[in-house]
């Protein structure tokens, strides 16, 4: 952090940007408090430089005034440094953003031939052809071919949609099986990190509602001491004081709230990029703001709350067979299905210690693809050829015998080929008939309310028993989502499973509400509905069908992954398309907000000191009875205007990492943040300058006089 | 234009000739009517009656030169100027004058400042004011009590 | 004995303020009153020769826009009453002065009743009748008017503001006329005289003429007192016996100041929720608590105070009328002591513990805004009021309602000074003193409040005209503000969830204590330390 700050501050382009920024004009337009105390610097500067000065109100040394002046031009230069330091490490990070935007590499079909290109050049029109596990590169239509799509990431649905010619697909699914040639629909996404730079360079950066209300009001306060210092001039002069202008200039300065004044670009700079350190790239400031309001959030269950992989978690046994029968006839099935799925049943069947006694069989036998039509997959072998007796004795011995397996023997003795196979429980039911209907049907269901999905595994026409798959919670996300909720925020699943896997879900990750068997339609009238009662919603999204619901939340964070139209209407997109990071923007636009009322509260606080440093210099000289202000004590009135001066000044740059960083969040009860914050900023912001303003005058009377 | 004057000026203009007949006219007329009938002393200032002549307002002073009587404060050192009471520290400090002015014993006097103290706590429910005096009461209950040593200064007033 | 005269205060307007706040919170909503099917044909009545629809609604712009009329239809009569009184019935005395008589008109208007002539000697009995009283109905009425307005902003939604001919005459006729006319037979009994007679002439103990003025003292002091108005019949105003007689009527005066103001934070209560509504009156309270600390905290007196009322109960009536920016006085300025004088201060400057009839409450939620838009930001939401988001347009608007108070105190207080106005009147050499004569006059204009030390020695057409101008933009520019504010909020979404700060209980009241007081002494700070602190 030493070093990058030292490198910062050393950057040319930076520090002549922010000397740039002391021009009066572009102060006027964009910092009416900074500007205020040029215009005091114009003044002094001009008093102590013009000769013979004599004036009712100009007492003090010529040099006094140019070290006012010098301390006032200081300030301001604070003011532009922080808001060009914050610039700067935001446009470091646009670069270093621009080489990790994610493209996928396309087979195109150029003249029936396929020839690799970078999805980003893809056009409207051309044609390409995406295998079984490789990823779709833009919006289109299927134009031969049919296969399975995993669309879990866009959906949210984790069974495989089946799509056939003139079916649309999304842009970053997964073909599941098969392979299908793809004729593209959309244009390439225009470059967002285009629309980041936007943000982040002063002349274009439009302000959001609230620091534009936070400006209004300090520039009212600041109006408001203009007219108190102002006409104290006049009444001091009545009363017979003797008014010297640079103590009245010192005192406005000080009074007005300089210190949030002169970080509050920063602050809103630095927001944007502490979200791209995060990989997220922020569209417009707004969505950032909104996010600390957030009490509504919209999640997909695939991808957010569940790894969006099931894994085997159980083995059910029909009621004629045992565990190891299942859990054998399962391990046969899978041995050589080697997606996720297909392991974790192997795995579970290890973990059991349960192996098929026919391993042989199976290690030689003929893998039954999964296929669109069939919609099963396992193992098919030939009875068994004589094998040496010894190898064959071995395997018996260590091995139980099970129903399974003496089945496996007895249709091999009968000389029948063994299928063993597993699928959904309609696509099985539709081969193997030899089951207690109600009885399977039954368990499967028990199998969905504990939050599973059934598979069922068969050997030849008899139906074992099921493998009960479940999707796991993503690692942290109980403790997560408990943050969220401590925050006050309500959180929605959405998912396109039945009721009842849903709310088993929903139970273990501590969700407040679920829409099940959503369509896709769901989530929009969600956002409505939630906004129309007045919420402030988030959603995470990816998919095509998702964006009028992104473009119509308050936070819309698209995955990078997704399609161009989801990342056009979102107003963040995630590069790392990692959904749970929406919780980073949330906290990071409370920050946000909190940050600029901590040094508005602690700049307001301030003045209470600076009051008291100021009003005995200016009036003790006349009025003995002013003596009880001065419990500060200062050296003389000189070295109280000038030390109250450079404490205002360099609590700017003693904030600016502040500033960057964000004031600390916890989720906590509001109440609790407010009391600390108050704590903090507010009491702090009263004690502080009276020592530090004490502590600099020290230091001022060892080289005055 | 035609609008604003009838659905701004009209309405304005008869709500204003309303409230002056009911709130300015009608209601302090209707005080003014109840209060001369059923409370006519309060009404007409609280007059202060000695031997069927009126000698001034209870709740106005008036200025006493001869130092037989007590006397008010100075006109212009109270809130009003016509602060017609006294605290009483100045009612027993003007005592001794007034015993010798008049012969009165002192304690007479004490105990005439008491009375006039113990009814003024009586007007104000006992707690709703610090004890004062009512210096033309004290005056006309001094009158009462001594006609022969006020009866030139009442005299001289007689005929009027 | 001085606790208890505090505790019946306390206990009788806050008791009253329980009953009448309900009240007014069915009058807010339309709701059933008591007598209602009576009052309402009453009412129907008078909507009948008004030529109003009650059912019509109005926008923040129609309903401020029948409010101004009104009162400069009420002020040019007034106005026309004091210039030609010579020429009207009962007890004619020469007309006013132009400067003089828009000086009175506009400060009646404005609910101030600053007062630059003796009432006593200046005025007729038609003028204190017909004219003063009337208007001292008027201008709390329109003020109650725009806090009914005010409120409903934040509780409708998209349904006008109400209809101010409808508020503004069943605010007079069934609320400020029957306690009025309670009260003033209450002051009638307790000695306030109530008679068409100008004087009394008596012959004294000692044989001289005593001339006493009088006149109808009891309908006028009743309504001066319950709606914040403060123009008393007399010069000395209540420190004079035929205004309060006693103790006794003293603290029954100071229990009418401040019951309207105090039924508003209950009748909020009512309608936006208990907490928030106790939550408000607690804020108050504490404000109206640090004035009266600094009111006991010091001996005042005993001259300019009467002996009948001594220092606690003069201290007690001064800070409850500057309180409630009524503005009456039962005792000179001049008799009160440094500390008792900046608690008055502290009560103009803030406008709002409690403030004056009506508009005392909404200046007190300009407040809670600007606190909840700080408190909002502490916690990381961007800021709401009463589950409405708060714009950058509501914080330009309320910073404005800020920005206007000091600017109409200093800017003219300097004007008063680099024109030798405020030297003419109160010497060349400017002291402490008279720094604070000046700085309370204005004070007092611009917070609609009345109070003064100056009273007829600032009968100069430099004072008049320009204490009139103050006093107009003091009322009018903030009510201008504050509906526009309203107007926008019945325009905006309101939420059915939780706010991120409950805008009641302990931690809210402190917070919008602190706020007030915080704002408040930063700006008037320095002058209070060159004015009263200096004396």
């Amino acid at each position: 952090m030493a070093t990058k700050l030292k490198q910062a501050i050393f950057d040319k382009r930076m520090l002549g940007d922010s000397v740039t920024k002391l021009s009066p004009l572009y102060l006027a337009k964009k910092s009416p408090v900074m500007f205020t105390v040029e215009v005091g610097f114009f003044l002094l500067l001009a008093i102590g430089l013009l000769p013979n000065m004599s004036l009712e109100f100009v007492n003090e040394n010529r040099i006094f005034y140019i070290e006012s002046a010098i301390i006032l031009i200081v300030t301001v230069w604070f003011a532009t440094f922080s808001e060009s330091l914050s610039e700067s490490q935001a446009r470091a990070k646009v670069d270093s953003l621009r080489n990790l935007e994610k493209e996928v590499l396309a087979k195109k079909l150029v003249d029936g031939k396929e020839v690799l290109v970078n999805s980003a050049n893809l056009k409207v029109g051309d044609r390409v052809r995406v295998y079984a596990g490789e990823i779709i590169p833009r919006d289109g239509i299927v134009h031969q071919g049919r296969a399975f799509i995993d669309e879990s990431m866009m959906t949210g649905e984790s069974n495989p949609a089946f799509k056939e010619k003139d079916n649309p697909v999304l842009g970053g699914t997964k073909v599941a099986n098969d392979s299908i040639i793809i004729e593209i629909t959309s244009e390439a996404g225009k470059s967002f990190l285009d629309e980041m730079v936007g943000l982040i360079e002063s002349a274009k950066r439009p302000k959001t509602k609230n620091e534009i209300a936070l400006t209004i009001l300090l520039a009212g306060l600041s109006l408001i001491f203009i007219i108190v210092v102002g006409t104290m001039l006049f009444f001091g002069y009545y009363l017979g004081y003797h008014m010297d202008i640079s103590i009245l200039v010192a005192l406005l300065v000080a009074l007005m709230p300089t210190t949030i004044g002169a970080l509050l670009p920063a602050i809103g700079v630095a927001g944007i990029n502490r979200l791209a350190r995060d990989n997220i790239i922020v569209k417009s400031g707004k969505g950032v703001e909104a996010a600390g309001d957030c009490d509504i959030l919209i999640l997909d269950k695939t991808g957010t709350i569940t790894e969006g992989a099931r894994r085997a978690i159980a083995f059910v046994p029909m009621e004629k067979f045992t565990d190891e029968d299942i859990a054998q006839a399962a391990y046969a099935a899978s041995f050589s299905d080697h997606t996720h799925e297909g392991t974790s049943i192997i795995e579970l069947a290890n973990e059991k210690k349960i192996e098929p006694p026919f391993m042989m069989e199976i290690m030689t036998g003929k893998p039954v693809e999964f296929s669109s039509e069939t919609r099963f997959s396992g193992i098919e072998f030939s009875p068994k050829k004589k094998l040496s007796t010894t190898q064959d004795q071995t395997l018996k011995s260590t091995l139980p015998r099970t129903r399974v397996s003496a089945k496996v023997e007895e249709l091999e003795e009968s000389n029948t080929p063994v299928k063993i196979l597993k699928g959904s429980v309609e696509a099985i039911l539709k081969i193997a008939t030899n089951v207690n209907e109600p009885e399977l049907r039954w368990k499967a269901q028990e199998v969905s309310k504990s939050g599973g999905t059934p598979l069922a595994v068969a050997v030849n026409d008899e139906i074992i028993g099921l493998i009960s798959l479940k999707d796991t919670l993503k690692k942290d996300i109980r403790t997560k989502l408990d943050e969220v909720h401590v925050a006050g925020i309500t959180t929605v699943m959405i998912t396109g499973d039945n009721l009842l896997t849903a709310q088993v879900i929903a139970r273990e990750a501590n969700i407040d509400q679920i829409i099940a068997e959503a369509k896709p339609t769901d989530k929009l009238n969600r956002v409505v509905e939630e906004q129309l009662k007045g919420h402030v919603v988030g959603m995470i999204g990816d998919g095509t069908n998702d964006a009028p619901a992104l473009a119509k939340a308050d936070i819309g964070l698209a995955m990078n992954r997704g399609t161009a139209a989801a990342r056009e209407a979102a107003n963040m997109v995630d590069l790392d398309s990692d959904p749970s990071k929406i919780l980073k923007v949330i906290k990071l636009g409370k920050q946000l907000l909190m940050t600029r009322g901590a040094i508005t509260t602690f700049s307001i606080a301030n003045d209470v000191a600076k009051y008291f440093a100021i009003l005995p210099a200016m009036f003790m000289k006349d009025n003995p009875k002013m003596e009880v202000l001065n419990v500060m004590q200062l050296h003389s009135p000189e070295s109280a205007v000038l030390s109250t001066l450079i404490f205002n000044a360099i609590v700017i740059p003693m904030l600016i990492p502040l500033s960057l960083k964000g004031v600390k969040y916890k989720p906590e009860l509001p109440e609790r943040t407010f009391i600390k914050n108050m704590m903090m900023y507010g009491v702090g912001g009263v004690v502080l300058p009276f020592a530090g303003i004490k502590a600099i005058d020290l230091l001022l009377s060892v080289f005055m006089r | 234009m035609r609008t604003i004057k009838s659905k701004v000026f009209s309405p304005a203009i008869r709500i204003v000739v309303l409230m002056i007949i009911t709130t300015g006219v009608a209601y302090p007329l209707l005080i003014t009517a109840i209060g001369q009938t059923t409370l006519p002393y309060q009404s007409n200032g609280s007059q202060v009656v000695l031997n069927g002549k009126v000698v001034g307002s209870e709740l106005i002073a008036q200025n006493f030169n001869s130092t037989k009587f007590f006397q008010p404060r100075n006109s212009t050192d109270s809130g009003s100027g016509v602060d017609p009471d006294i605290t009483p520290n100045m009612a027993i400090s003007q005592i001794p004058v007034i015993s010798n002015a008049t012969g009165i014993p002192v304690n007479a006097l004490k105990t005439l400042v008491e009375l006039d103290i113990a009814k003024n706590k009586e007007t104000n429910a006992l707690v709703f004011a610090p004890d004062y005096i009512n210096v033309l009461n004290l005056n006309v209950e001094l009158v009462k009590q001594y006609p022969e040593v006020y009866a030139q200064e009442v005299l001289v007033k007689g005929g009027t | 004995m001085d606790i208890v005269i505090l505790l019946v205060v306390l206990v009788g307007s806050l008791g009253l303020a329980v009953v009448f706040g309900r009240y007014i919170a069915r009058m807010i909503i339309y709701e059933k009153r008591p007598l209602e099917k009576t009052l309402g044909r009453v009412e129907n009545g008078f909507y009948k020769i008004i030529g109003v629809d009650k059912y019509e609604q109005m926008t923040w712009k129609q309903y401020t826009l029948a409010l101004i009329v009104t009162n400069a239809i009420a002020a040019g009569f007034l106005l026309a009453v004091l210039i030609y009184q010579n020429n009207l019935p009962l007890s004619p005395k020469p007309g006013l002065s132009l400067d003089l008589a828009f000086n009175t008109a506009a400060s009646f208007v404005t609910n101030t009743n600053l007062q630059h002539y003796a009432g006593d000697q200046q005025l007729s009995i038609f003028s204190q009748m017909v004219g003063l009283t009337f208007l001292m109905f008027v201008a709390p009425a329109s003020g109650m008017a725009a806090a009914f307005a005010f409120i409903r902003g934040f509780i409708r939604k998209e349904f006008g503001l109400g209809n101010f001919y409808v508020d503004f005459t069943r605010i007079i006729l069934t609320l400020l006329l029957p306690i009025a006319f309670f009260s003033a037979l209450l002051l009638l009994f307790l000695g306030a005289p109530q008679t068409l007679d100008p004087t009394i002439t008596v012959g004294t103990l000692q044989g001289g003429n005593q001339t006493i003025t009088i006149g109808p003292v009891a309908s006028l002091e009743s309504i001066k007192d319950l709606g914040s108005n403060g123009g008393g019949f007399f010069g000395a105003n209540s420190a004079h016996p035929f205004e309060n007689p006693t103790g006794v009527s003293n603290v029954f005066e100071c229990i009418l100041m401040l019951v309207i103001p105090l039924s508003f934070p209950v009748a909020y209560g009512h309608l936006l929720g208990k907490g928030r509504g106790i939550s408000i009156l607690a804020a108050m309270l504490i404000g109206f608590g640090v004035m009266l600390a600094l009111g006991f905290s010091e001996q005042s007196g005993p001259t300019g105070l009467e002996t009948r009322f001594g220092s606690f109960g003069s201290a007690l009536f001064q800070e409850s009328s500057i309180a409630t920016n009524t503005g009456s006085a039962n005792a000179s300025l001049t008799g009160m002591s440094p500390n008792a004088v900046i608690g008055l201060f502290l009560g103009m400057f803030v406008q709002a513990i409690p403030g004056a009839d009506g508009a005392g409450m909404m200046m007190m939620i300009i407040f809670v805004i600007l606190t909840l838009f700080l408190v909002g930001l502490m916690v990381g939401k961007t800021p709401e009021f009463m589950s409405m988001k708060i714009s950058p347009r509501d914080v330009k608007l309320a910073a404005f309602v800020f920005l206007i108070h000091p600017a109409l105190i200093l800017v003219p207080s300097v004007l008063a000074y680099t024109t030798e106005s405020a030297q003419s009147i109160l010497g060349e050499q400017t002291t402490p003193a008279t720094f604070t004569q000046v700085l309370y006059e204005y004070s007092s204009a611009a917070a609609n409040n009345g109070s003064d030390y100056l009273g007829t020695s600032a009968n100069t057409p430099f004072w008049n005209w320009s204490t009139m101008a103050v006093m107009l933009l003091g009322r009018y520019a903030p009510f201008v503000l504050m509906l526009a504010i309203a107007g926008s909020f019945t325009l905006r979404d309101r939420k059915e969830v939780v706010e991120p700060i409950k805008t009641s209980g302990f931690l809210f009241v402190g917070v919008l204590s602190i706020m007030v007081f915080v704002l408040t002494v930063l700006t008037f700070f320095p002058f209070l330390i060159m004015g009263p602190f200096s004396m």
